[in-house]
């Protein structure tokens, strides 16, 4: 019993003690957090008051008359214009890549692929900018392009638009046997048919109505991406099957010139009433009748065949987040949308019927693939079109693949 | 050490104590026991319940309030913090100081009532809903909650607490009770097993856990710096514009060189800058939260404290966070730790399985033991508590039955050893209740009888009689024919006592020749009734080994109507009083108490005291009755017989002394004065007779027992001087009946010495014809009964004829004592008997008037013939 007496006991405080031991054992020792401090998003510091200008960076090539409004601005402020090749994407990334980015970007359509999938841009639907009280400028234009690829933030604006178009010689057309009237053609090369064969009348006549072949192709895929916002390619619908048989069809009827007009075989070409019909940005317009004087009269504009609406030269503007003068970048930009365009434009007048595009920064690639295969496969008189887009489609996803699907895995994550 | 000095110091230990309670738990609180994904155990509740039943509620609820106020202050409020302090001031109020109750069943009785429900609507609360696939949220809590209260309870039950100091306690009696320690150890097999299953797991799965985390970092920091090492200059401008695309590569690397897909990730510059992230706009990690290295680049990540945390309930945001390094890049990767539920949760489902099966197995060996152990080792000890008590109030006592051996055989041999101590009992219990030679109830058993007869009263009118019976001449019966027959003879007494009143009364023989019988009187039944009939049936003779012998008895009775204990020793005195009036009235009779008896009772007191002091005053003297010739008309001798004159009471009677003297043990004393006495008497009128005659003195069958009468006797001759020759020594037949070895040594001394040697009351002691042809006496002395009424009487006739001739031829002589006619004389000395005793020839004498009598007249004549 005495033993049990004092058994007790102790094994008591030794349990005690050692539920001490315990606690001391298992105390975990903290530390402070290793990752370094972490800093905002850098923006270079403004320059001085008086050599303060605004960076823009503006593509070389740009039409006459939004040139001269740019150059206009200039009275307001002073600007440093750092001009790129509007193809090349690149100077436009490293210059946003750079320790001292553009207070300013302004840029052509082709570019917003590349772009959309930044993060390094204002969100012009945010405050202090608010870019959708603009949407007024572009009545029915959807603004999906110009929103990043999650469609958060509005990080592109339209300062300019212009529409793709058809230039055709009244004349010749009638002569053909279609309507001169814009609006009566419009509704007639609607269908891809009439289309064809008003180039095989043409062609008969000794006229063509395509500069080269691969301007319908040109038209028809003008202003559109490759995948809509699930991913889904968009380039293999059994309309656009029944399109490209008819730009088939007219390739091998021979309704394509295979001459530039710019060239000089070209613009004898056309003085030579050989072109009936042309596409192009409609601000061309005036430069094709300063390009064939004796038939200025002749030369008009309708919308494109197949029932076709696209944008044609475009102009947005972003603010780079690192920019150091957002606030004046913001003012331009407005000061120009604001600023009445000359001329009502058929841009105003269809935009709300230009197709929805969804560009990637893969859509650069995806062209090039898409392009070079689905014309091979037109152009080829053993292939078919439903093949060439069959193919295009294999083609262009596997290349691109895995980059699109991680892509695409990674929209939808963000979008969340 | 003053007693001011003293409370002092025990204020201060007691404050100390407190404060130290109060650490233990704070430090308790700050370092809990982690388990794995932020389950802890805390002993903080463990120090606040001992407060609790140490210092009383007041300073216990502070206590508990510091404590939280601590961690509110420390932690920030949370869920879990509220549920502790919502235990504890339960628990305290429930078994605080002034409720000692079990803390482990107070605790128990929380958790059920409102600890479980609570913690239920909390954990919903943040979304945890995987109670049956995962009860650890819920079982860690409540397993630490009732294993604090579990230690608790053992630390007040071992240890004594006092505010002053906490020493190991003394256990009452030494006694553990053990339902109790079973309890307790089951309890703490399971707590502490399950507790140390739980942590041991712990740190395996821990250590498991680190080793894969350890492995996977490591591969994919080197794959990921292989790879940052090879990115394309568009890879890092595509980083550094924050490009989705380049968002999408980086994520599939890190997916590429982890094991998940799910993991979180931030590349940093150098500057801290947070380009890309997964999650975007930077996971929780990289601005908050607790990081514990392991080793470098290693480290342990779990966010701030939130509110509605129960312990660290949100550790599904825990994780390990490791680093890689490329082209002034960092990338940090998170391994979350809730991608190593599933394997925690498999080995706690499996801990828990195993525990439940601990718990089960402990429940059912604690059930056994208690079932078949315990259980029946209390009713064991519940069966054989006061087995004394019992077995003397005659209950039946249950023995329980067990299957086990051991515990079978311990049964066995306590029902073996209370079935002997039942026997030896009983046996005690007869002997000490009833007399072992009657087989009545004795004295003891009389009084315990007659005790519980006043306790249990009666009806009013009920008489409760005592009955005192005392054989008349049993005495002369157990000396003349000895102790054998005279027990027979009371067992027969016994039997007939019995079979008279058995079923009517109580009897008992409360020792020697004496019965006493206890009845109710009421209605016809009247105690007279049964005295009498005891009388009547008493007269019939005995048959005792051959002998026949008659035998009455004195009854005195005594009734009562108070029944109350006191009575019991006056109801008997007064039934002992009757009985003698009984006796003294001649025997075969019976006497109702009556008021002067008390007076008899108390003079025969007085008597005893007067006794002791009669020899030193002188009171006693004796008197002597001379024995004639009648044929010469000549004494031969003369009895000396003791005479006790007392100045206050007057002459007192032998018959009224000599018991006194008996029973008193005076009479040794008394018989050796008469003998000196005697002897000195002798002497003198030897000096001066011419015809000296012999003196007689009688012996009492005493003086034989209590010492050598031939060194008394021899003793005494040689101091007086009296020649041996005129010495008569007269003794009963009990004498010689009772003591025949040694008395017939003392006898053949005696009269080897010339000392005469007699018989006196011959007839009355029933001793054998053949045993007296071998005693060396001289004569015998024929008792007056025989003497009476002869010739006249034909039986005393033949019977003194029969002894004459008996004497004649054993040439002894002859003395008829109580001659007290002329015609007895005549008869008597016709039939031979010439030496006669009695009133008819003188009273007892002085020893002057013998002197003048016999022995100056004897001289005169004899001076006369010269």
């Amino acid at each position: 019993m005495r033993q049990v007496r004092w058994f007790l006991p102790r094994a008591l405080l030794l349990m005690l003690g050692l539920l001490l031991l315990l606690t001391a054992c298992t105390a975990s020792v903290e530390t402070v957090n290793p990752i370094p401090s972490l800093s905002p998003t850098t923006k270079p510091s403004a320059p001085p008051e008086g050599d303060r200008k605004l960076r823009i960076m503006v593509p070389k090539e740009l039409p006459p008359a939004w040139q001269e409004e740019l150059q206009a601005m200039e009275e307001q402020q002073p600007i440093e214009w750092l001009r790129v090749d509007s193809a090349d994407a690149n100077a436009y990334l490293d210059a946003l890549a750079g320790s001292n980015p553009p207070d300013l970007l302004l840029f052509g359509a082709s570019l917003l692929g590349e772009l959309r999938g930044l993060n390094v841009l204002e969100d012009l639907s945010s405050l202090p900018y608010g870019g959708f009280s603009y949407n007024h400028v572009f009545p029915g234009l959807s603004l999906d392009a110009y929103k990043s690829l999650d469609g958060r933030r509005l990080m592109a604006f339209p300062l300019r638009l212009s529409a793709l178009v058809t230039f055709y010689r009244a004349d010749l057309v009638e002569k053909a046997g279609y309507p001169k009237d814009p609006e009566s053609l419009g509704d007639r090369l609607a269908d891809p048919e009439e289309w064809v064969k008003l180039g095989t009348a043409a062609k008969a006549n000794g006229q063509w109505i395509q500069e080269k072949k691969t301007d319908s192709l040109d038209f028809l895929m003008a202003g559109q991406g490759f995948f809509d916002g699930d991913g889904t390619f968009v380039r293999s619908t059994r309309e656009l099957i029944t399109q490209l048989d008819a730009v088939q069809r007219a390739y091998q009827a021979g309704t394509a010139a295979e001459w530039d007009i710019g060239s000089w075989v070209g613009r004898n070409a056309l003085h030579q009433s050989r072109f009936a019909m042309l596409y192009g940005a409609e601000w061309k317009l005036a430069d094709l009748k300063k390009l064939d004087p004796e038939h200025a009269e002749e030369w008009q504009m309708t919308r494109l065949p197949f029932d076709t609406y696209a944008p044609g030269d475009t102009l947005l503007f972003a603010i780079p987040s690192r920019g150091s003068q957002s606030e004046q970048a913001w003012a331009f930009a407005t000061a120009m949308l604001e600023r009445k365009e000359k001329g009502e434009s058929y841009a105003r007048q269809w935009a709300s019927r230009f197709p929805p595009s969804w560009p990637t920064p893969l859509d650069r690639k995806a062209e090039k693939l898409w392009r070079a295969t689905v014309s091979t496969y037109l152009f080829d008189e053993s292939k078919t079109s439903t093949q060439a887009v069959a193919t295009g489609y294999a083609r262009t996803i596997a290349e691109l693949n895995p980059d699109l699907g991680r892509l695409f895995e990674q929209i939808r994550r963000s979008s969340r | 050490m003053n007693s001011l000095t003293f409370r002092r110091t025990r204020k201060l230990r007691s404050a100390a104590l407190y404060v130290l309670l109060g650490a233990a738990a704070l430090y308790g609180y700050t370092h809990p026991v982690s388990l794995m994904f932020g389950l802890e155990f805390s002993f903080a509740a463990l120090f606040l319940f001992l407060t609790g039943r140490m210092y009383g509620l007041s300073w216990s609820l502070l206590q508990v309030l510091v404590l939280h106020a601590a961690g509110y202050f420390l932690y920030g409020p949370s869920i879990g913090l509220f549920l502790h302090a919502a235990e504890c001031t339960f628990v305290i109020l429930l078994c605080g100081r002034s409720h000692p109750r079990d803390f482990f069943w107070g605790d128990l009785l929380f958790w059920l009532a409102l600890g479980l429900p609570f913690l239920t609507v909390s954990l919903w609360g943040t979304g945890f809903t995987e109670v049956l696939d995962y009860p650890l949220p819920y079982f860690v809590p409540l397993m630490g909650g009732l294993m604090n209260a579990l230690v608790t309870e053992l630390l007040v039950t071992y240890l004594t607490l006092s505010r002053g100091r906490i020493r190991l306690r003394r256990i009452p009696h030494g006694k553990i009770r053990f339902s109790r320690l079973l309890k307790q150890i089951t309890l703490a097999c399971i707590f502490a097993s399950s507790f140390f299953y739980l942590l041991n797991n712990s740190r395996t799965l821990e250590r498991s856990i680190l080793d894969q985390v350890r492995k996977e970092a490591g591969t994919s920091i080197r794959m990921m710096e292989t790879t940052m090492a090879n990115w394309s200059k568009e890879d890092v401008r595509g980083i550094k514009l924050r490009s989705l695309l380049s968002y999408a590569q980086l994520g599939q690397m890190v997916r590429d060189t982890t094991l998940s897909s799910d993991y979180e990730w931030a590349l940093l510059t150098q500057s801290g800058e947070c380009l890309l992230s997964n999650p975007e706009g930077g996971p929780e990690w990289l601005r908050s939260g607790r990081w514990r290295k392991w080793n470098l680049p290693l480290y342990e990540w779990k966010p701030d404290r939130t509110f509605q945390r129960v312990g660290e309930s949100d550790w599904k945001r825990n994780g390990f966070i490791y680093s890689a390094e490329g082209q002034s890049y960092t990338l940090y990767v998170k391994i979350p730790l809730v991608k190593f539920s599933p394997m925690a949760r498999g080995m706690y489902m499996a801990s828990m399985k195993s525990f439940l099966i601990v718990v089960l197995m402990l429940s059912l060996f604690a059930y056994l033991v208690h079932n078949f152990f315990l259980k029946t080792i209390g009713q064991l000890a519940a069966s054989t508590e006061n087995i004394p008590l019992r077995l003397k109030s005659r209950t039946k006592i249950e023995w329980p039955q067990s299957r086990i051996e051991e515990v079978y055989s311990l049964i066995g041999n306590f029902r073996s050893v209370t079935e002997k101590l039942s026997d030896m009992l009983q046996d005690s219990w007869q002997m000490a209740h009833y007399d072992a030679l009657t087989g009545l109830p004795n004295r003891r058993h009389f009084t315990e009888h007659l005790r519980s007869r006043l306790k249990k009263g009666g009806g009013s009118d009920a008489h409760l009689a005592v009955l005192f019976i005392d054989l008349d001449r049993f005495k002369q019966i157990n000396d003349t024919l000895g102790h054998g027959i005279g027990d027979d003879l009371l067992c027969q007494v016994a039997e007939r006592l019995d079979n008279e009143l058995g079923e009517e009364a109580f009897i008992a023989r409360l020792g020697g020749d004496e019965f006493v019988v206890v009845m109710e009187c009421h209605g016809e039944r009247l105690p007279s009734d049964a005295a009498d009939r005891l009388l009547e049936k008493l007269n019939h003779p005995f048959l005792v080994d051959g002998h026949e012998l008659f035998v009455s008895a004195s009854i005195g009775i005594s009734l009562t109507t108070i029944r109350e204990e006191w009575e019991l020793d006056d109801l008997l005195k007064k039934a002992d009083s009757a009985m003698y009036d009984a006796k003294g009235s001649g025997g075969n009779a019976y006497s109702f108490y009556a008021l002067d008896q008390a007076k008899s009772i108390s003079e025969q007191m007085k008597l005893e005291f007067e006794l002791r002091k009669a020899l030193d005053q002188g009171q006693m003297s004796l008197a002597y009755q001379p024995i004639y010739h009648s044929g010469s008309g000549q004494i031969v001798s003369v009895e000396a017989l003791l005479r006790w004159n007392h100045p206050e009471l007057g002459s007192i009677p032998p018959s009224k002394f000599i018991p006194v003297a008996e029973s008193s043990g005076l009479i040794k004393t008394l018989g050796e004065w008469v003998i000196r006495e005697a002897c000195k008497q002798a002497r003198v009128w030897a000096s001066t007779s011419t015809a000296p005659f012999r003196v007689a003195v009688n012996l009492s069958p005493s003086q034989f027992r209590q010492g050598s009468v031939y060194r008394l006797v021899k003793q005494v001759l040689e101091e007086t001087g009296l020649p041996p020759e005129l010495l008569e020594l007269e003794i009963t037949e009990a004498v010689v009946v009772n003591h025949v070895g040694k008395v017939m040594e003392e006898l053949k001394s005696l009269r080897q010495l010339g000392v005469q040697v007699w018989i006196d009351d011959f007839g009355t002691g029933y001793s054998s014809l053949g045993m007296l042809k071998t005693l060396p006496v001289d004569g015998f002395k024929i008792d007056q009964s025989f003497v009476r009424g002869i010739p006249e009487d034909s039986d005393n006739l033949s019977i003194v004829r029969t002894v004459l001739a008996l004497a004649e031829s054993g040439e002894w002589r002859v003395i008829a004592e109580g001659v007290e006619t002329r015609t007895e004389s005549e008869a008597l000395t016709r039939l031979g008997c010439m030496e006669q005793q009695g009133f008819l020839f003188s009273q007892p004498l002085t020893p002057d008037q013998i002197a003048e009598r016999y022995v100056l007249a004897c001289a005169v004549s004899k001076e006369e013939e010269l």
